[in-house]
């Protein structure tokens, strides 16, 4: 996340501390802030199965998560979890609307939201690879 | 068809109040196109959105040693969203299959709407975030369901 959108997003902020094992967001459950990582590791997963679990992405400090659900209101679409002890920025959706009412703040936000995109197509493009090869490992088993 | 009657057709930009779409008309650039012309290609620099406005196009993806095609796209579709936002490298090659127009909005131009027309930006920015947002979630569910074929077809050994 870029440093003018950190500077807009402070005034709004408030702290979040939580102990390893910790789950902030929840696949699923209902999402309704925007968050930055001060200090610490957290890990994004998704469930893919019922017994399986995904993990998307790890996030550090300067990393930020939330943005979905707090400009298109929806449930989580995965579960976030401290890896260690963690800081957090919280900012509400309400604070986020009124911030993305100025210009700068919102392609600030679109920018991050265009990286999560591109993240996003390239874990297809690494999931289409690996599942091909996992099937042409394992003929006739499906 | 006028400049402003295609944006009211696009599937982003249709959801703009008309008063809107006047005024983005001006910042954006209609032009013709034809079968076989090629609007972006993966891996090489990009910095524009496109909307479709007629005719078709085919989107293609470099997936391991072999190119997938990814989707076809029709009238009022539109691509180029991520290029637009951070002018980096096309994740996708886009080829027009039959003849057509578009509307292209540039980076650059983009960028004098933030300064020039503030409000119209931030109405831009809103349908630019929920398509966004759509479409990181429809990603991450083709992430799972293709990891979850991929368990299935190797009887989870693997």
């Amino acid at each position: 996340m870029d440093a003018s959108l950190l500077d807009a997003l402070e005034p709004f902020a408030t702290e979040v501390r939580l102990a390893p094992g910790e789950v902030v967001v929840r696949q699923g459950g209902r999402q309704d802030a925007l968050y930055v990582v001060l200090y610490g590791r957290l890990a994004v997963s998704q469930a893919v199965r019922g017994d399986c679990e995904s993990v998307l992405a790890e996030l550090g400090p300067g990393a930020s998560f939330g943005e979905l659900s707090v400009l298109d209101p929806g449930p989580a679409a995965a579960t976030v979890t401290a890896q260690e002890r963690v800081v957090l920025w919280r900012v509400d959706r309400r604070s986020v609307d009124t911030l993305v009412g100025d210009p700068e703040v919102a392609w600030a936000l679109l920018r991050s939201l265009a990286g999560k995109v591109r993240m996003a197509d390239a874990r297809l493009v690494e999931a289409v690879r690996w599942s091909i090869e996992a099937a042409a490992a394992h003929p006739g088993e499906s | 068809m006028s400049l402003q009657a295609a944006l009211s057709g696009s599937s982003l930009f249709g959801q703009l109040p008309d008063e809107l779409l006047v005024r983005l008309a001006p910042w954006c650039e209609q032009r013709l196109v034809r079968a076989g012309d090629v609007l972006l290609t993966e891996g090489e620099s990009a910095s524009r959105l496109y909307v479709l406005v007629s005719g078709q196009a085919v989107i293609c993806k470099n997936v391991g040693e072999a190119d997938a095609l990814v989707a076809r796209l029709g009238p009022g579709a539109h691509l180029g969203e991520i290029d637009l936002l951070d002018a980096e490298t096309a994740t996708a090659t886009a080829i027009m299959e039959t003849d057509g127009e578009v509307v292209q909005l540039d980076a650059a131009r983009f960028r004098q709407m933030l300064v020039r027309d503030r409000q119209l930006f931030s109405h831009v920015a809103r349908v630019l975030f929920a398509d966004l947002a759509e479409r990181v979630r429809r990603t991450n569910e083709r992430v799972r369901a293709t990891i979850a074929w991929g368990l299935d077809a190797a009887g989870d050994a693997a």
